[in-house]
């Protein structure tokens, strides 16, 4: 198997979203563009995936959304970060710090070669 | 850049009609835009930006709570095939430009038959190119055949000429985005509290009506009982509790009429290019309007035959030769509260139904494809004037008919404006009611 499983990865969209926000605004594309960047390729945001994000967000109050001409001179959608957004993001940090930790604990050099011999026994 | 915008209308077309659909839309075609132009920039052919933009897209399921449902309808979601398939046909192109090719560099060494086979691979080459295009021609074709709408999209981007028309449109749609903004969005919530009270309001207003028109049953029967009696001490009084119940009738029938109207005073901003239905809303209407169909229609059926059967009590009291008076007038007093229930059964009808509409006239169309457009007629009146008549239209017969009936005591046949009301209302609004702007 390759890639990032889309279950374990949801629960984080935000996170990484509400990161790329923390220091200025962005748009839609821009930040589906970093978020590939910055995972080496290795996480692929889906268009859908992000708009949803987004509106939720908003709803929540996490992010703001204001209409700005680009330099382009094209209008764009631009998401900012709010107070709320920041705790949520700090919230969000601890949560994962635990988590890794907790499941680090699970996984094993030879996860793949145990999990091989357990099938075998079965 | 077209196939991406076929792609998303595609998506989209089925969808209803509303703010957060169009937002989405919007949203998802900049980032597309963007990603796109992106991609051409960095090199990539045409094939491979569509193919990429297409393929990261993701799944519509995911929009299903910005769009305020818990789950969308089973869309037939176009996979990227046609972009495949040309890839496919490209494949082959090149693989035929390629062996062109070779054959003309196998010719340039045969020296004196070199330049026409030259001429053959240039030739063929052309004839590739052109089939490319022609491959690109048909797969456009398939496309545009899904819907008019997206014809005309693509279209409107072809000449220089008209990309000035473009960024028109552009600024059109971009203040309408504000106007939509603006816009008061009425959840599902809210739309069933509306159809209740409209519910109730129907009623309330049939029974109004339903007591107008039998108002005067009790005098009209006494006057026979005194008729009968043949003038004894009893018969002013008779007269004067036919009298009494006929005012009694009428008060309360103004009053239901009044509390009909504060039924409804909530919902005064229900109203086009002020609110809107957002998709859990439109979808729920849409549900109750099938719903009620059929007890609608059988509302409306009975109330006719009772109407019709009305007169059936008077010919029978005629036909038999009755001469009794209390049987006499018995016939009129049937007729009366027959056409009261027939009239009120109809408004029933009516009220429940229009609720139901009105509700949908709120979205401009119905769904983002705009292939439905049932729910759009009659969104108003053009001329302000015959909208202010039309807005008390009811309380204005009800006050003819007190009028009339009061000053010449033509009860038995002063019932006859409510029909006629009812046909002058829907002919007005025929003649009169605005349709909805093709925007």
């Amino acid at each position: 198997m390759g890639g990032i499983s889309s279950d374990v990865i949801r629960g984080y969209n935000d996170t990484m979203i509400l990161y790329l926000l923390l220091d200025r605004p962005s748009y839609g594309y821009e930040i589906s563009k970093m978020i590939r960047a910055m995972s080496d390729e290795k996480y692929v945001i889906k268009e859908t995936t992000l708009y949803s994000a987004f509106t939720r967000m908003e709803k929540n109050g996490f992010i703001e959304s204001f209409s700005q001409m680009a330099d382009n001179g094209k209008r764009r959608t631009y998401y900012r970060i709010t107070e709320a957004g920041r705790r949520y993001y700090r919230e969000k940090c601890e949560e994962w710090l635990l988590t890794q930790e907790v499941i680090s604990k699970f996984i094993s050099p030879q996860g793949t070669r145990a999990l091989r011999d357990r099938e075998w026994r079965v | 850049m077209e196939t991406i915008r076929n792609y998303l209308m595609m998506m989209f077309a089925s969808l209803p009609n509303t703010a957060e659909a169009r937002r989405a839309r919007d949203e998802l075609w900049q980032m597309m835009e963007d990603k796109y132009t992106e991609l051409i920039e960095e090199g990539r052919t045409e094939n491979e930006a569509v193919g990429t933009v297409i393929s990261e897209f993701g799944n519509l399921d995911e929009l299903a709570e910005s769009l305020g449902i818990s789950e969308l309808l089973p869309v037939a979601v176009p996979q990227p095939a046609e972009n495949r398939r040309n890839a496919g046909d490209t494949e082959r192109a090149e693989r035929e430009d390629r062996e062109a090719g070779e054959k003309a560099s196998d010719s340039r060494t045969d020296g004196g038959k070199a330049r026409d086979r030259e001429e053959e691979a240039a030739d063929w080459r052309t004839r590739a190119a052109a089939r490319r295009k022609r491959v690109g021609n048909l797969r456009r074709e398939r496309i545009l055949g899904f819907a008019d709408r997206v014809k005309a999209w693509n279209e409107e981007r072809k000449s220089s000429e008209e990309a000035r028309q473009e960024r028109r449109r552009r600024e059109a749609e971009e203040a309408r985005a504000e106007a939509r903004a603006r816009l008061y969005t009425v959840n599902a919530a809210e739309a069933q509290d509306y159809l209740n009270a409209a519910g109730l309001a129907a009623y309330v207003r049939g029974l109004a009506v339903f007591l107008f028109i039998t108002s005067p049953v009790f005098a009209i029967f006494f006057e026979g009982v005194a008729d009968s009696l043949g003038g004894s001490g009893w018969t002013d009084l008779l007269q004067f509790i036919g009298i009494v119940m006929l005012l009694l009738f009428v008060a309360a029938g103004v009053a239901l009429l009044i509390y009909a109207s504060t039924l409804l005073k909530p919902f005064a901003h229900l109203k086009p290019k002020k609110s809107c239905l957002d998709f859990a809303a439109a979808r729920h209407v849409e549900n109750i309007r099938e719903t009620i169909r059929g007890s609608r229609m059988t509302q409306l059926t009975v109330g006719i035959v009772f109407c019709i059967m009305s007169v059936v009590p008077v010919i029978a009291v005629e036909a038999l030769g009755i001469m009794h008076p209390v049987f006499e007038n018995l016939g009129v007093v049937l007729l009366l509260v027959m056409v009261g229930i027939g009239v009120m059964l109809i408004m029933l009808s009516a009220g429940r139904g229009g609720a139901c509409e009105k509700l949908l006239k709120l979205g401009d169309r119905d769904t983002l494809g705009g292939n439905s457009t049932r729910a759009q007629r009659e969104v108003g009146f053009e001329s302000p004037t015959v909208e202010a008549v039309m807005s008390v239209y009811w309380e204005t017969v009800t006050a003819i008919y007190l009028i009339y009936s009061f000053l010449t005591f033509q009860w038995w046949n002063s019932w006859l404006i409510w029909p006629v009301a009812a046909v002058v209302r829907k002919f007005i609004a025929r003649r009169y009611g605005r349709k909805a702007a093709e925007d």
